[in-house]
């Protein structure tokens, strides 16, 4: 095996962020009007959101209050602050790029920001896993008009 | 009310630094026996000594080293009484106690003084004594010849010489103050009273009756006022309510001593129970404890197990997305690096993806771990609950003995300790009441004496009225007295195996005679001795056949004085020196015999260092008490009466 699995970490897997930037952008990118509203960063927000527990759970607190998060269970992920870091920034970009490559996508810029476009939807949720993530997703919804920075805060635990 | 005097010493007891010494004498013929300087005659001087005698004779090292006080239980009249003195303070008090030895704690004693000047409470020693007996204290003339004589009061001092034949005095020319003529004419007129010749005394006998009566009647005053006194105060004149009081107390407190023990017993038990107890519950509490944090620790460990299965969850969860993922992202750009149409630079793909060949390996594995982990939470879980069986049936444990220990404490402790507070109080209570009475009793007793006087003054007035009435009649003679004081020692000296025993007569000054010879005149001391032993047990007899005013009481000291004691084989053994010495004893015992036969008591204690044949092999009963054995080298006996010094 080329990978060391003990300390692989399975949600940046190739595959399976690319998978989960898909989703994010099928089903976030537009708002009931169909006009864009997803922008590179927020998008790069959001998975972040979905990836980490805590964060999530932060997340659903901020939104639909404590009963809300009280079901999402502990995990042992110590992820905390890598968010900052620069280059992650660029790891999201590369993967929205992948998937512009491959058609999926398109990045459309608007004014001083950059929307996610989804051009083709995921297949469709046959597996509990998949309505799983969808269900994350649609579940924190509605930080997407909130501003980036209230959403870094959040993140941030702050 | 005719009584006659009666003298029996009961007990001598020496109270010495280290211990006691006593000598006990029961009535008829005590014998003391021993060796030379062995302490025999200390015996006689001490019982002397006590009874208001001086103590010059008795104040040598064996004794001053060990004896600090003597007492002398004695009975007057029947009525016993112990006597202390101190040995060398002659002129301390000498203490009376209404009681017999072993109880004079429970009276007040009476302080007397042995000396007629000496100023004690309670008098006069001497005037005690013949109160007890019955004599009246007569005044007597110290001369019979001059008018004028001064008279002096009897004393039982002067008694006492009458039966105290000292070592000394036996074959004596000096008995009884021979040399002295004053103290011989005294005697001789203490002699007159004692055989009650009252020749040209009427007036004086009268003036002493109205003495006696005008004494007795301040008596009951002063025991009216103190009945009244007793009886305003509470104190019952009467000694048995006294005593059932007392024994009631006494038992109360017994009682109350034995249930104090036993309640003490059965809460000592019962705290040890309690204690046990309490430590089986702190064990089951700490039991408890344990039994918690395993709990705590088991609960943890499901949690952590949960995470850990949540983010197993996770990574499978990308796993299984990666898989359905990978058709629809098959044409990937397998680029390293990406052109960014933002920022125009080429960014570098850094993502992994999970090769082909690999993918289900992984997901197995991870599902593996998914399944390895249920199976922990689930065995983690069951452990709780066993653990929480346990903990609950603890819990319920710890109820039953806390119930058992209140229930406990609350039925047997608490009750015991305020039963025990009680008891205890109520045993205070009896001895307060205790000591209360025991006061009580002394204040009776001292009031008791008073009516004890009344009634010996009583004694005195009628032997008194009986002298006055024989004198008045002219009943009694000086020469009936004269003639049967004769009669008795005819027989004694006939009996005596003194040789040519012929015109045997008593005079008028008690002196006896035989061959025309007064006694002062004999020449033989052997002689002398018989007839100074036949003088006192004369009178000794005298007293047993008649009422007159000496109690029959003698001491002898060494009565075979003078006689050859070594038998010689040509003997005639009637006649010979062992055989009149072997006749002194045989007569002492017929006196005895004579006081058992008209239901008398009296006491005679001899004191010798032989031991005559007829007690050795005196038939049958005893007819003497063995009071003491001296014999030095000889560990059957003690050595002498300081046996330790």
């Amino acid at each position: 095996m080329s990978i060391d699995y003990v300390f692989f970490d399975f949600r940046d897997e190739h595959f399976s962020a690319l998978y989960r930037a898909w989703l994010i952008s099928h089903k976030l990118s537009a708002n009931r009007n169909g006009k864009l509203q997803l922008s590179t960063y927020k998008a790069q927000q959001l998975d972040y959101i979905i990836k980490s527990p805590r964060a999530f759970k932060r997340a659903c607190h901020f939104l639909s209050g404590a009963i809300s998060s009280q079901n999402i269970p502990d995990t042992l992920y110590n992820i905390d602050g890598i968010f900052s870091k620069q280059f992650a920034k660029k790891d999201f970009l590369t993967k929205l790029l992948q998937l512009c490559r491959m058609g999926i996508l398109e990045l459309v810029k608007e004014d001083t920001q950059t929307l996610v476009k989804c051009l083709i939807p995921p297949p469709p949720s046959s597996t509990e896993f998949q309505s799983h993530l969808e269900s994350q997703i649609l579940s924190i919804k509605g930080l997407v008009t909130k501003s980036e920075p209230v959403v870094d805060q959040l993140i941030l635990g702050a | 009310m005719d009584s006659k005097p009666s003298l029996i010493i009961s007990e001598l007891i020496l109270m010495g630094v280290t211990g006691t010494y006593n000598a006990s004498f029961r009535s008829g013929l005590n014998i003391i026996r021993g060796s030379m300087d062995s302490g025999k005659s200390t015996i006689l001087h001490m019982i002397n000594y006590c009874l208001g005698g001086s103590n010059k004779k008795i104040l040598y090292d064996e004794v001053t080293s060990k004896v600090r006080s003597i007492f002398l239980e004695v009975k007057l009249n029947g009525r016993t009484f112990t006597l202390e003195r101190p040995l060398r303070e002659q002129n301390s008090a000498v203490k009376v106690y209404s009681s017999d030895f072993a109880n004079r704690g429970e009276v007040f004693p009476q302080f007397m003084s042995a000396d007629p000047s000496g100023k004690m409470p309670d008098g006069w020693l001497s005037d005690f004594i013949l109160e007890q007996l019955g004599i009246a204290r007569v005044k007597i003339k110290e001369s019979a010849n001059r008018v004028d004589a001064d008279e002096d009061r009897l004393s039982f001092r002067d008694l006492m010489k009458l039966m105290f034949l000292k070592q000394t005095d036996v074959g004596s020319d000096a008995l009884l103050d021979f040399k002295s003529q004053a103290v011989f004419h005294k005697n001789v007129a203490v002699q007159k009273f004692v055989y009650n010749i009252h020749d040209e005394r009427l007036a004086g006998l009268q003036t002493q009756r109205k003495l006696e009566n005008e004494i007795l009647k301040q008596l009951k005053q002063s025991e009216s006022t103190l009945a009244k006194f007793l009886t305003e105060v509470g104190i019952p004149l009467d000694e048995f309510a006294f005593g059932d009081k007392i024994d009631a107390a006494k038992s109360q407190i017994h009682e109350l001593d034995s249930a104090t023990q036993k309640l003490k017993s059965d809460f000592e038990f019962n705290s040890k129970a309690a204690l046990e107890l309490r430590a089986t519950i702190s064990a089951l509490r700490g039991e408890l404890d344990s039994k918690s944090s395993q709990i705590k620790v088991a609960k943890k460990r499901i949690e952590d197990f949960a995470k850990l299965k949540s983010t197993y969850r996770i990574e499978l969860d990308n796993i299984q997305l990666s898989k359905l993922a990978r058709p629809f992202l098959a044409n990937t750009p397998q680029d390293k690096t990406i052109a960014c149409p933002l920022c125009s630079t080429e960014l570098e793909i850094a993502s992994q993806a999970i090769p082909e060949e690999d993918i289900n390996a992984v997901e197995r594995s991870v599902k593996n771990k998914i399944a390895g982990l249920d199976q922990s939470i689930k065995i983690s879980m069951e452990r709780i609950d066993v653990l929480q069986v346990e903990f609950s049936s603890t819990e319920k444990l710890i109820q039953q003995h806390t119930q058992i220990f209140d229930a406990n404490n609350l039925s047997s402790i608490s009750p015991l300790i305020s039963l025990i507070e009680t008891a205890e109080k109520a045993k205070v209570q009896a001895h307060i009441e205790l000591s209360s009475l025991k006061k009580n009793l002394s204040i009776f007793r001292k009031y008791s004496e008073t009516q004890d006087k009344i009634n010996s003054k009583l004694t005195v007035i009628s032997n008194l009225d009986q002298v006055i009435r024989n004198v008045e009649s002219g009943l009694t003679g000086v020469d009936d007295i004269i003639a049967e004081l004769r009669k008795i020692f005819a027989a004694y000296i006939t009996l005596s195996g003194v040789q040519n025993v012929h015109s045997i007569s008593y005079s008028k000054q008690f002196v006896p005679s035989f061959r025309n010879i007064s006694y002062y005149d004999h020449l033989s001391g052997g002689v002398r001795t018989v007839m100074s032993i036949g003088m006192y047990m004369t009178r000794l007899a005298y007293a047993l056949k008649h009422v007159c005013n000496i109690p029959p009481f003698l001491m002898i000291d060494t009565p075979g004085q003078n006689i050859g004691r070594k038998k010689n084989p040509d003997d005639d053994n009637t006649v010979s020196d062992p055989a009149i010495y072997e006749t002194i004893y045989s007569q002492l015992l017929s006196i005895v015999d004579l006081a058992n036969e008209t239901g008398q008591e009296c006491q005679i204690i001899v004191v010798d260092n032989d031991f005559p044949d007829i007690l050795a092999t005196a038939p049958g009963e005893k007819k003497y008490h063995l009071v003491k054995r001296f014999q030095k080298n000889n560990p059957t006996y003690e050595k002498g009466l300081i046996h330790d010094a």
